[in-house]
């Protein structure tokens, strides 16, 4: 399973002695390098077992900038 | 460097034009006030004739002008209003039912159509409302999962169906099109006109269409103009008046005549375009009417002076009287183009005709100025400062009619009631002018009553162009500062609309107007803290402001002569650094640091640690804040740099520094912020690997990053661009970086590959270059054993736009020509394959081989040039190879020419950009990095399958869409496993801190780059066992491994888990965490996990904390600051198939939050487990199963199969 393209990474417990062989496995693999998350809190955990995707929207493509141009000015 | 001779000018008022361009708008407003006062009795005559007519507009209900009308039912605030107006933008180019379909589904379901039915008065504005409640009502399925709704609604309406919702909605937008266009042929439009002539009216003639980006587009343009002078001279001609200012006359846009007409090619612009021009203009005299040139983008004004003045001088113009241009108030500079305009006319004596506009738009001038880090605006912030400026300019202008004849254009009673007072007795000297469709009754009343002429701007053209050009009316003048708009909204006492702007302003404190947001204030809302005041924008330089570049000019021309090396100032041993445009020009050498000099560097670095993570974070902080000033200081020669060494142009030399600032900036901030949580700490040694092709922003990107965090580093530029690596870090140091905090190595990488990766000191490494560099690092460093060695990785992409029917094309162009081609396509962002939906696609592809054949191939050093060379010999056999591949597995559509200035005494990289046209991605077997795009087309309703494929290729960096359909930019969006998405713009250039950047899959690691997150990899968790501790036997592996039938198995498991995982990943956020919280609740039931669990309340408490955590954390997605104008956020999404691992040295409590973590975060999970969990991992798969989630999102697996 280790080998398997579909793989995306492995979570295991730090204080477990197989990490050590799993990143040995893991970075024998072609393509994507992939992670041990072997998190101490668990709030950091949620951080390795997700991606960030950023989508950046040109808003005034079909026509203008509409939040700009009803803009109320004040004084 | 940059340009030849001297862009100095001896006139001036020039030089004042030049430095009012972007001056302080309180020095701007002050200089114009006294110049736009009106005396008092005069003043008050003029309110209360405005006054008089103001009444009069709005009693006079059929009056009101057609885009009045419009703007009264569909006000811009509404939803309607906005649909409308997106709608109106594309419908009719889309030359396709289905996407048409589309667009409209996706447009009318958002509004409430049948309450706007009847409202109005007018005839127009009903007959539209017809049509969208008729389509409305039956369009309500944007979303996919009303479709059945849909069908039911169908069937009731029988055989009509979608073909008559699609007919009603073009007849709709067909009416818009009829009421806002004079005539769809300059012919039907000078027909339609007679009869406002006979009422005092007259014409000027705009032919409608986007700026060429052609040469065969620009020579379309011309002929169009050619053939309307002939029209509407025939007209004038037939009147027998025999003079511009009493007949029709014609409106030109340079933008459409020229497709390079920019600053940066002065040249090309003043060979090319002042003869079209001139030939334009003679053509005008023969008929004796006038010519007016548009105003456009600011950044062409003075290239425009320029033009105008050849021209205008030309004495072949001889006693014609009716040349003009457009000029824009909202301009700082404006006033004094007046002044110029008026010595123009006494220098050559003879007559101008100068149209005094406010300024179209406004919005985008603002944006712009905001996104390039200007330190002023070149437009005032306030309407009132613009109508100031009107009033200045006017007032001159009424002074200067001897030698010009003013044109005032405007639809604002108070403007048009002043100007009549200063006019005094004079009704001829001058004239006003308005847009076709508006202004009716207002223009009625000075026509008629005050018998001054009015003169009327009509659009003429294909109803497919006007309606872009209608939209930006609506939305000019929908503006709630807009007099247009304040007259048809009842609500607005009279005495609102005739408050006099030179008051107004005289009794504001703050002349510039706070709600704009300066430059260099736009992140000032991004930290968390209290108090927090954000940070600086990095400073840009505008390569149009002639005070700018003169001086960058000799900065950059010193430095060169300062580092120009003979070949035998080489040291023997040395490696010569050569320009890769021109190697003859040796600016620099390397020695490369030995294997014993590279260790020695590492243990100064431990050293150094020692002392560096102890400084407190804030101190580091501070640090880099003064690393960011001092570049900004150094900018010029770091852009030389970049030039000479890199090959860049000056603009990516100047986005190259502007980003490394940034980045500095924003890594101090968050570096504040991580320092906060006492569970952290710095790591150690980092290795920085950083590419060539952001020598500056990514090399310091990685160094401020580890340094903020309070490691040591060993930085490896690139072998190419080790020269401003190591001016970097000299300046760092000037302004206090200690020693040894960072050192560069300048070295092979196959050398730092073996003697510093290696090394078990080295912490963490930083790496931005290939996939197959970023594997073999991975590699080297598992087989130094021990805890997998943190890598954030930034590495190859296979990046595409996907393009749609209702795309507009201009845009295309000039989005995939940046995207593609700027810095001859090195960028790991840069676009490779463009997807294009085959209705369009031959309309597409000749344009941007016309646009393709405008580009400038040449010496990066000067202005004038687009694409620069490739980096070195390896990249450009590279580029040859693909090129000799393509020639069997691709169609060659375009190949640009290189310019004279390749020079070839001592070999350059220059590879000439290329536009190719494949069957499939798949025959792109790796990455081009170069100036490459490849076309695939593909149809109208297999858009979805398009980013499977995509994804398939398992590169997921950048992917640009362009549609106007909503629904399917957001869910192309979501499909996709790209890093950094953008629609509608180009895919290029990510800001820091705005679009945090990186890579999944073979693209990378992550965190990303200039993101939130990225500072979290460079950091330790103080609880982290130490690996020494741990020792794997041998003998254990062979429980791990297993037989074919168990192999078999274990792929079997996998390729389920990757088939359910798509599904689970789009399942809504709630859904899931329903699904884990159920199976959390039935756990607490299963009698066997109480033998596991040392506590299994406390487990299922801190599980379902986690469970609110994570909801917490990708429910709102983060809005990150940026320009105005843009959309940028920061999405979290799942990683993909996750194996859990259990054995008895992991904790029970650990593997059930890695599951419900796992689970919940949208991931697969295939539980790996020992004997002494496999019973419980069955039963929490049931109970998984029970919930309802797919079947396979959650399996079980022996340890037989890892």
């Amino acid at each position: 399973m280790l080998a398997h393209p579909a793989l995306s990474g492995v979570v295991v417990d730090s204080g477990c002695e197989i990490k050590h062989y799993i990143s040995e496995k893991l970075a024998l693999r072609h393509g994507a390098i992939l992670p041990v998350i072997t998190s101490e809190y668990f709030d950091s955990m949620i951080q390795r077992l997700v991606t960030e995707k950023t989508i950046s929207i040109d808003t005034t493509a079909s026509g203008g900038n509409t939040s700009l141009m009803t803009l109320v000015e004040e004084d | 460097m940059l340009f030849t001779g001297s862009l100095i000018t001896d006139c001036p008022i020039r030089q004042k034009i030049r430095e009012f361009y972007r001056i302080d708008e309180n020095v701007a407003v002050d200089h114009i006030l006294p110049a736009a006062e009106v005396n008092v009795s005069a003043r008050s005559r003029a309110w209360e004739r405005a006054r008089k007519m103001v009444l009069k507009i709005r009693q006079d209900q059929e009056g009101n002008g057609a885009i009045d009308s419009l703007l009264n039912e569909y006000s811009l605030s509404s939803e309607e209003g906005v649909v409308l107006m997106c709608l109106a933008e594309a419908l009719l180019r889309v030359p396709d039912k289905h996407t048409q379909d589309e667009l409209i589904r996706d447009k009318i379901s958002q509004g409430q159509w049948s309450s706007h039915l009847g409202a109005s008065d007018s005839i127009f504005v009903n007959a539209s409302s017809w049509g969208l409640l008729l389509t409305g009502s039956m369009v309500n399925y944007a979303d996919k999962r009303k479709k059945e709704q849909f069908g039911l609604l169908k069937k009731t309406v029988g055989r009509l169906g979608e073909p008559v919702i699609r007919k009603s909605m073009n007849y709709a937008m067909k009416i818009m099109g009829k009421q806002f266009v004079m005539g769809e042929t300059i012919q039907a439009a000078t027909v339609r006109a007679a009869t406002k002539e006979q009422q005092g009216y007259v014409y000027s003639y705009d032919m409608l269409g986007e700026g060429a980006r052609t040469m065969a587009d620009a020579g379309l343009y011309l002929k169009a103009y050619q053939d309307a002078i002939t029209a509407i001279g025939y007209v004038a001609v037939a009147s027998g008046k025999n003079d511009p200012r009493k007949v029709p006359g014609i409106s030109i846009k340079l933008s459409a005549i020229h497709p390079r007409y920019e600053f940066s090619h002065k040249e090309r612009v003043m060979s090319e375009i002042v003869p079209k021009l001139k030939a334009l203009c003679l053509q005008a005299k023969q008929y004796n009417i006038g010519l007016t040139i548009d105003a456009e983008e600011s950044e062409r004004l003075d290239i425009s002076l320029d033009i105008i003045e050849a021209v205008f001088s030309d004495s072949e113009l001889g006693d014609w009287q009716g040349f003009g241009i457009a000029l824009q108030a909202y301009q700082k500079r404006a006033i004094h183009v007046v002044d110029w305009l008026r010595d123009l006319t006494l220098r050559t004596e003879r007559k101008m005709m100068v149209r005094l506009v406010k300024g179209a738009y406004w919005d985008t001038e603002i944006k712009n100025a905001q996104k390039d880090g200007l330190n002023h605006f070149h437009v005032f912030t306030r309407k009132s400062s613009t109508d100031v400026s009107y009033h200045a300019c006017a007032n001159k202008l009424l002074e200067y009619r001897d030698t010009i004849y003013p044109q005032f254009a405007t639809h604002n009673a108070y403007t048009a009631a002043t100007i009549v007072e200063l006019a005094g007795d004079d009704k001829a000297g001058f004239e006003f002018q308005c847009l076709h469709g508006m202004g009716d009754s207002l223009y009625d009343q000075i026509v008629k009553e005050e018998s001054i002429q009015c003169r009327i701007y009509a659009p003429v053209g294909h109803h497919e162009y006007l309606l872009a050009y209608l939209v930006r009316r609506l939305l000019e003048n929908g503006a709630n500062s807009s007099f247009v708009n304040a007259i048809v909204d009842e609500d607005q006492p009279v005495e609102s609309l005739l408050e006099d702007p030179v008051e107004k302003t005289q009794r504001l404190k703050a002349k510039y107007n706070n709600q704009i947001i300066m430059p260099i204030d736009l992140y000032r809302g991004e930290g968390k803290g209290e108090g927090e005041k954000g940070r600086d924008n990095s400073k840009g330089l505008d390569l149009t402001d002639i005070n700018e570049i003169i001086p960058l000019k000799a900065a950059l021309d010193n430095w060169f002569v300062d580092h120009l090396l003979n070949k035998n100032e080489v040291p023997d041993g040395s490696n010569a650094v050569m320009n890769p445009a021109n190697r003859s020009e040796i600016i620099g050498f390397h020695q490369h640091a030995s294997h014993d000099e590279m260790l020695v560097m590492i243990d100064k670095a431990e050293t150094a640690y020692s002392t560096w993570s102890k400084t407190p974070a804030v101190d580091r902080a501070a640090l880099l804040c003064r690393i960011s000033d001092i570049l900004e200081r150094h900018m010029d020669e770091l852009i030389a740099m970049c030039i000479k060494e890199a090959g860049k142009v000056a603009q990516d030399g100047i986005d190259e520094v502007r980003e490394a600032v940034d980045f500095c900036r924003y890594y101090a901030a968050r570096a504040i912020e991580l320092s906060g949580d006492e569970r952290l700490e710095a790591r150690g040694v980092v290795l920085c690997i950083s590419p060539w092709n952001f020598p500056l922003a990514i090399f310091l990107g990685q160094v401020s990053a580890a340094i903020a965090t309070g490691n040591t580093v060993l930085a490896k530029p690139a072998e190419q661009t080790g020269l401003i690596a190591l001016r970097a870090i000299e300046l760092m140091k000037s302004v206090g970086l200690p020693e040894n905090v960072v050192q560069a190595v300048i070295a092979r990488g196959s050398a730092v590959g073996n003697t510093i990766i290696p090394d078990s000191r080295i912490q963490t490494v930083m790496f931005t270059g290939s996939t197959e560099t970023g594997t073999r690092i991975s590699q080297t460093l598992s087989d130094r054993g021990g805890d997998q060695v943190p890598l954030i990785a930034e590495t190859g992409g296979q990046n595409c736009m996907i393009v749609d029917s209702t795309a507009l094309p201009e845009q295309v162009v000039d989005d995939v020509i940046s995207s593609g081609f700027q810095s001859a396509g090195q960028r790991c962002s840069a676009l490779r394959v463009l997807f294009l939906q085959e209705d369009i696609a031959d309309n597409v592809i000749a344009m941007l081989q016309g646009a393709l054949a405008e580009l400038h191939i040449g010496n990066p050093a000067k202005l004038s040039t687009d694409i620069g060379p490739v980096i070195d010999q390896k990249a450009l056999d590279a580029l040859n190879a693909h090129a000799e591949y393509m020639k069997s597995h691709g169609k060659l559509l375009y190949q640009c020419e290189f310019s004279d200035d390749v020079v070839d005494e001592d070999g350059h990289f220059f590879f000439a950009p290329r536009l190719y046209e494949i069957d499939d991605i798949s025959v792109l077997k790796q990455e081009v990095f170069g100036p490459c795009v490849h076309i695939v087309r593909f149809k109208g309703n297999e858009i979805e399958s398009v980013v499977d494929k995509i994804n398939g290729t398992g590169f997921g960096l950048t992917m640009g869409i362009h549609t106007r359909i909503e629904h399917r930019a957001i869910n192309l969006a979501k499909l996709s496993r790209a890093g950094n998405i953008y629609i509608n713009r180009n895919m290029i250039g990510a800001v820091v801190g705005v679009q945090p950047f990186g890579g999944r899959g073979l693209s990378g690691t992550g965190p990303k780059a200039g993101g939130p997150n990225y500072l979290t990899r460079l950091v330790k968790e103080k609880a982290t066992p130490d690996e020494k501790d741990f020792n794997f036997p041998a003998d254990k592996t062979i429980t791990l491994s297993g037989d074919a039938a168990e192999n078999h198995q274990a792929n079997h498991l996998m390729d389920k888990a990757n088939w359910a995982e798509k599904e689970w990943r789009s399942t809504e956020l709630n859904t899931r965490i329903s699904c884990v919280r159920q199976l959390l609740a039935k756990i607490a039931h299963v009698e066997i996990v109480d033998d596991l669990a040392d506590d299994l309340n406390h487990t299922l408490v801190l599980a379902r904390s986690q469970l609110i955590d994570i909801e917490k954390r990708l429910k709102k997605p983060q809005q990150l600051p940026g320009p105005t104008g843009e959309s940028n956020i920061i999405y979290l999404e799942n990683r993909g198939n996750i194996i859990c691992y259990a054995d008895e040295n992991v904790s029970f409590h650990f593997w059930v939050q890695s599951i419900v973590t796992s689970l919940a975060t949208g991931n697969t999970v295939i539980a790996v487990v020992s004997d002494l969990f496999y019973q419980e991992a069955l039963e929490f798969r049931d109970k998984f199963v029970a919930t309802g989630a797919g079947k396979d999102v959650f399996q079980v697996a022996k340890q037989c199969h890892l």
